[in-house]
């Protein structure tokens, strides 16, 4: 039961990328082909890679749809099991994974204007209760001695600049 | 869960604002008089990541600054992902800044040219320039070419077996100046690029191209081991040096230009005129300093500091890289 | 011999109680900074770099040069404990070195890695002693023809490390192309693929999609399994030694093999180190008794691109050295060194000043055996990094990720780029899209395309000078053959299949 669940799920979404990939790339191919060109004196211009990567991503398409139909029709052992523990992915799973991306996504934000130390602290406290709800008091006391103890080996040790934001320190 | 949500992201709204609301004050506070300045820190932005030319530039003037002791506020440099980024931040975040000076180049003009920036010196307030780096045309030790002239001759008559080896952005500038005023057509050339001068060295030692258009402190080592021979240099007056005072200039050569890739600081448009007056000063102080003339020599660039008619220079060197650039149409847009 | 007479004069400067803290300051320096993911030598040195100016020029090439090789020796021991690449070259040490930890064995994981790079580094430094000129010689032969035609054998090889799905891998191979060609196109600097982004203009950074590929797509996954499995500690083996003596044994001839595949690559000017630990996975893979250990943890392939990185890092001082043209852009930024200290690397360098050139190689022996050293013992506190509380552990690692993705550029842009990627990642892990081809497309991607467009632009249009030029006819010959081969052996399985 589960191994079917799983085919039918790596099958679902190899079926997506075929068919998403075809637009895609006559996108890009447009969008290259009327980008205009210098006058450079050139055999092989700009574009010719690019092109023709997609004229072959294009090609791919067909292959990599007819070849998970094909994995799709094989039944039991034959078929080749992917790595990862064969499950599908339930809502509250996909919940947790965005509140991590929703994590470094603000942090990724505020970085600049807040300041690498409180940034840091932020996204560490954040992810850390994520993963291992309670704790608070360990949780936050790590947050702030990596941050600072970060913002310290760069600065001044490394002298890479990180942004400083609000605290100027 | 949720609710455990709710109140963490209330305990961190409040925690930020506060710190806004101190930052806020303490800025307010710290917007004195002119008299002052600069006051507090100063940020010195080198628009490139480190390593590059304005890196060490920019690093260069820091350490001289530092050491013959002309700034005493702390100097804190900055890099940037790239010269497109780092002039675009330059002037959306720190134009009104007074605490902030940076690095430019040719490649600033070459970027507005070609249309990959919409920013150009008109954006910010150049202040000084500092250096200029000379090109020279290199071929090979045993090369049939004797002189410049025979080289524009080849690229006459058969362009196609004459390729070129060189940088991409700066270099491609200097050899689209010079040939195009020795008349050839530069859409015919074969130019060879590369990331820098150094790198595009080894097809011209291997034979497949035929001379190397660079900066000339880049491939000094080659010129020193004999490797590699100077038809002409780029600058207004010969150079010095054991290598270099035999050495043609383009005008020399026959060819009526002068080329150089100069740097020179500059600060915010929106920089008060007392800040852009303190640091013409302080330059031109630095200039003449022990500590400076060793870097430049270090670093073989040329002292070519100009305060005074920057504006005007940077004018006219837009304009001949707005013809370059639009000759080897390098600025189509759709 | 004359050798000995310099090597032992070089030994006794390289001794000085001077040179040998500036040497392990800088192996030190080095280490730290390979470790920490996204920073790297080049922004290492750089920075570091006017602080060396009041320094003699000997103590100061002495530091660089540790530094240089100490990242390389850094590199692999966050890839091994948490799937994050601490720099290009440290990638591929993610296949199979996290996989080692994940079962128990991260401990040998990291010191087959540290003694791998001793016997690269060491037994490189010899061959730079004995080989330099004619091997550099024969570096410079390598023109744009002859790299395109390598690295199309590269990416065909690589290519085969996708056992389930070729198509897959062909696709993750397109794709990692595509993403190599956005940004400025050096030989007509019109730019592609970037959309009005200024950063975009400026390419998009290998490390920056690895550590998205695989440290934040693990992350992702270990999120999704919390609410499962709960967290996961790895349990490490524990033991007196580090490495078990049948390791050991598996480990020798990967060191060998990556040891002279990592040095060849990295003689050739532009290549780097990141191409050749490909490379040497790819070669260990196809000569192994067990491939399909790989990828699950074959100790194989962390050993033999370890010593390939090393390797490749002492072969790009060859170029640099003895002609005074850069391999790497590291050794870019230390040509830039060089000539600020007053000293011309090249050819001359040898005969005038031989004193300088021996010290600097006595200090390499030096260097490698501090490196070992330093971080032999440093594989059991690593080792004992993994058991820190889960949670601590993976949110630090994000925190370090994004600082050192910031750091490569100072663009937030790339950080917003790999929590793109860290998405992708976790969808092609879910779904069997190797990342490998992706990474090696983008890692390879520009320089091939460069170098057959470069190669047409200085032969005038001419097609045949890919066949006309033996080097170049001689890799793109392997190229054909190994494609067929592969072929072949599809096409063979299908039809027992059927």
């Amino acid at each position: 039961m589960k191994e079917t669940e799983k085919r039918k799920t790596l099958f679902h979404f190899d079926c997506i990328v075929a068919l998403a990939s075809i637009p895609i790339a006559l996108f890009l191919i447009h969008n290259e082909y009327n980008t205009p060109n210098p006058s450079i004196q050139q055999t092989l211009g700009p574009s010719f890679m690019p092109i023709a990567i997609l004229i072959a991503l294009i090609l791919s398409a067909p292959l990599l749809f007819f070849s998970s139909l094909r994995t799709e029709r094989k039944s039991g052992d034959d078929a080749p099991l992917p790595a990862e523990p064969p499950s599908k992915t339930s809502a509250e799973q996909y919940k947790v994974m965005g509140m991590v991306v929703l994590g470094l996504v603000v942090y990724a934000v505020i970085l600049t204007p807040a300041g690498f130390i409180i940034s840091t602290t932020l996204l560490i406290a954040w992810q850390t209760q994520l993963f291992e709800k309670g704790k608070w008091v360990r949780n936050l006391v790590v947050s702030v001695l990596f941050s600072v103890g970060v913002y310290y080996l760069f600065v001044h040790v490394l002298k890479v600049m990180l942004p400083a934001g609000i605290l100027a320190l | 869960m949720k609710a455990f949500q709710n109140r963490t992201y209330r305990v961190w709204i409040v925690t930020a604002l506060l710190f806004v609301g101190m930052g806020m004050v303490a800025a307010g506070a710290a917007v004195a008089a002119g008299q002052d300045y600069p006051g507090k820190s100063m940020l010195m932005i080198a628009p490139s990541k480190p390593g590059s030319g304005f890196d060490t530039t920019m690093r260069a003037v820091v350490a001289t600054l530092t050491r013959e002791k002309l700034v005493t506020v702390p100097m804190t440099v900055m890099n940037m992902a790239g010269s497109v980024p780092g002039t675009a931040q330059i002037v959306l975040r720190y134009s009104n800044d007074p605490n902030m000076i940076a690095v430019m180049s040719t490649t600033g003009s070459l970027n507005y040219a070609t249309g990959l920036s919409p920013y150009y010196h008109k954006d910010w307030r150049p202040i000084a320039r500092l250096i200029s780096a000379y090109y020279g045309i290199f071929v090979r030790q045993d090369s049939p070419y004797k002189t410049l002239g025979d080289l524009i001759k080849d690229l006459q008559e058969k362009p196609g077996e004459t390729p070129l080896s060189g940088g991409y952005s700066d270099d491609r500038l200097c050899y689209g100046a010079l040939f195009s005023k020795a008349g050839i057509d530069i859409t015919k050339i074969n130019y060879a690029a590369f990331a820098g001068g150094i790198e595009s060295a080894g097809v011209v030692l291997e034979g497949s191209a035929k001379a190397l258009v660079s900066t000339i402190d880049d491939v000094m080592g080659l010129l020193e081991s004999k490797q590699l021979r100077l038809l002409a240099v780029s600058p207004g007056k010969r150079m010095e040096g054991p290598l270099l005072k035999d050495v043609p200039t383009f005008r020399e050569a026959g060819v009526d230009i002068e080329w150089d890739n100069f740097r020179y600081i500059l600060g915010g448009k929106g920089m008060p005129d007392y800040a852009v007056k303190y640091w013409q000063g302080v330059l031109a102080k630095m200039v003449k300093t022990p500590t400076w003339q060793e870097m430049i020599k270090k670093y073989r660039w040329g002292d070519s500091f100009l305060a005074e008619g920057l504006d005007k220079f940077l004018d006219e060197k837009q304009a001949v890289i707005i013809d370059v650039v639009k000759t080897l149409g390098m600025n189509k847009k759709k | 011999m004359d050798l000995l007479a310099n090597l032992s004069l070089g030994f006794s400067q390289a001794i000085s109680l001077q040179n040998l803290a500036y040497c392990f300051i800088g192996a030190l320096y080095g280490t730290v900074i390979g470790v920490l993911p996204g920073i790297g030598p080049v922004v290492g040195i750089s920075i570091l770099l006017p602080i060396t100016f009041s320094l003699p020029p000997v103590s100061a090439v002495i530091m660089l040069a540790g530094i240089y090789y100490g990242s390389a020796y850094g590199g692999s021991t966050t890839s091994i404990l948490v799937n994050t690449p601490g720099e290009a070259s440290a990638v591929v040490t993610c296949f199979d070195g996290y996989q080692m930890a994940i079962q128990g064995r991260a401990k040998a994981a990291l010191a087959t890695a540290a003694i791998g790079s001793f016997f690269a580094g060491t037994f490189a430094t010899v061959a730079i002693m004995l080989l330099a000129m004619p091997i550099a010689r024969l570096g410079l032969k390598f023109t744009p023809a002859e790299y395109f035609s390598l690295l199309l054998l590269a990416l065909t090889m690589v290519g085969t490390l996708a056992t389930e799905s070729p198509v897959k891998g062909l696709f993750a191979t397109l794709v990692g192309l595509l993403l190599s060609t956005v940004g400025m196109d050096l030989q007509t600097g019109r730019v592609r693929f970037a959309f009005g982004s200024p950063w975009l203009i400026e390419g998009i950074d290998f490390i920056v999609v690895a550590i998205g590929l695989f440290a934040i797509s693990e992350i992702l996954v270990q999120a999704e399994k919390i609410k499962k499995y709960g967290l996961q500690k790895r349990e490490q083996i524990s033991g007196r030694y580090w490495i078990t003596r049948e390791e050991l044994k598996q480990s020798f001839m990967p060191y060998v093999r990556g040891t002279v595949i990592g040095f060849l690559v990295g003689v050739l000017p532009g290549a780097g180190s990141t191409p050749a630990t490909f490379f040497s996975y790819a070669v260990e893979k196809k000569v192994s008794k067990h491939p399909e250990t790989f990828g699950k943890g074959a100790i194989e392939g962390v050993a033999g691109p370890e010593s390939a990185n090393n390797a490749a890092n002492q072969g790009a001082l060859v170029p640099l050295l003895t002609l005074g043209i850069p391999g790497s852009a590291t050794t870019a930024i230390m040509l830039g060194a060089f000539m600020i200290y007053g000293i011309q690397p090249g050819p001359l360098l040898f005969e005038k000043d031989p004193a300088f050139v021996w010290t600097i190689i006595a200090s390499m022996y030096i260097g490698n055996i501090i490196l070992l050293i330093l971080n032999l013992p440093l594989v059991n506190i690593f080792a004992k990094l993994l058991d820190l509380p889960a949670a601590l552990l993976y949110s630090m690692v994000l925190a370090f990720c994004t600082v050192g993705v910031y750091s490569i550029r100072f663009a937030v842009f790339d950080v917003f780029l790999m929590i793109i990627f860290g998405i992708v990642g976790y969808f092609m892990r879910k779904h069997d899209y190797p990342a490998a081809p992706l990474l090696l497309a983008l890692v390879l991607g520009e320089m091939m395309e460069q170098g057959l467009r470069r190669a047409l632009t200085l032969s005038n249009g001419d097609w045949s000078v890919f066949v006309t030029r033996p080097i170049s006819l001689g890799l793109l010959t392997v190229t054909f053959l190994s494609v067929t081969y592969s072929f072949v052996k599809v096409l063979r399985k299908r039809s027992l299949n059927h």
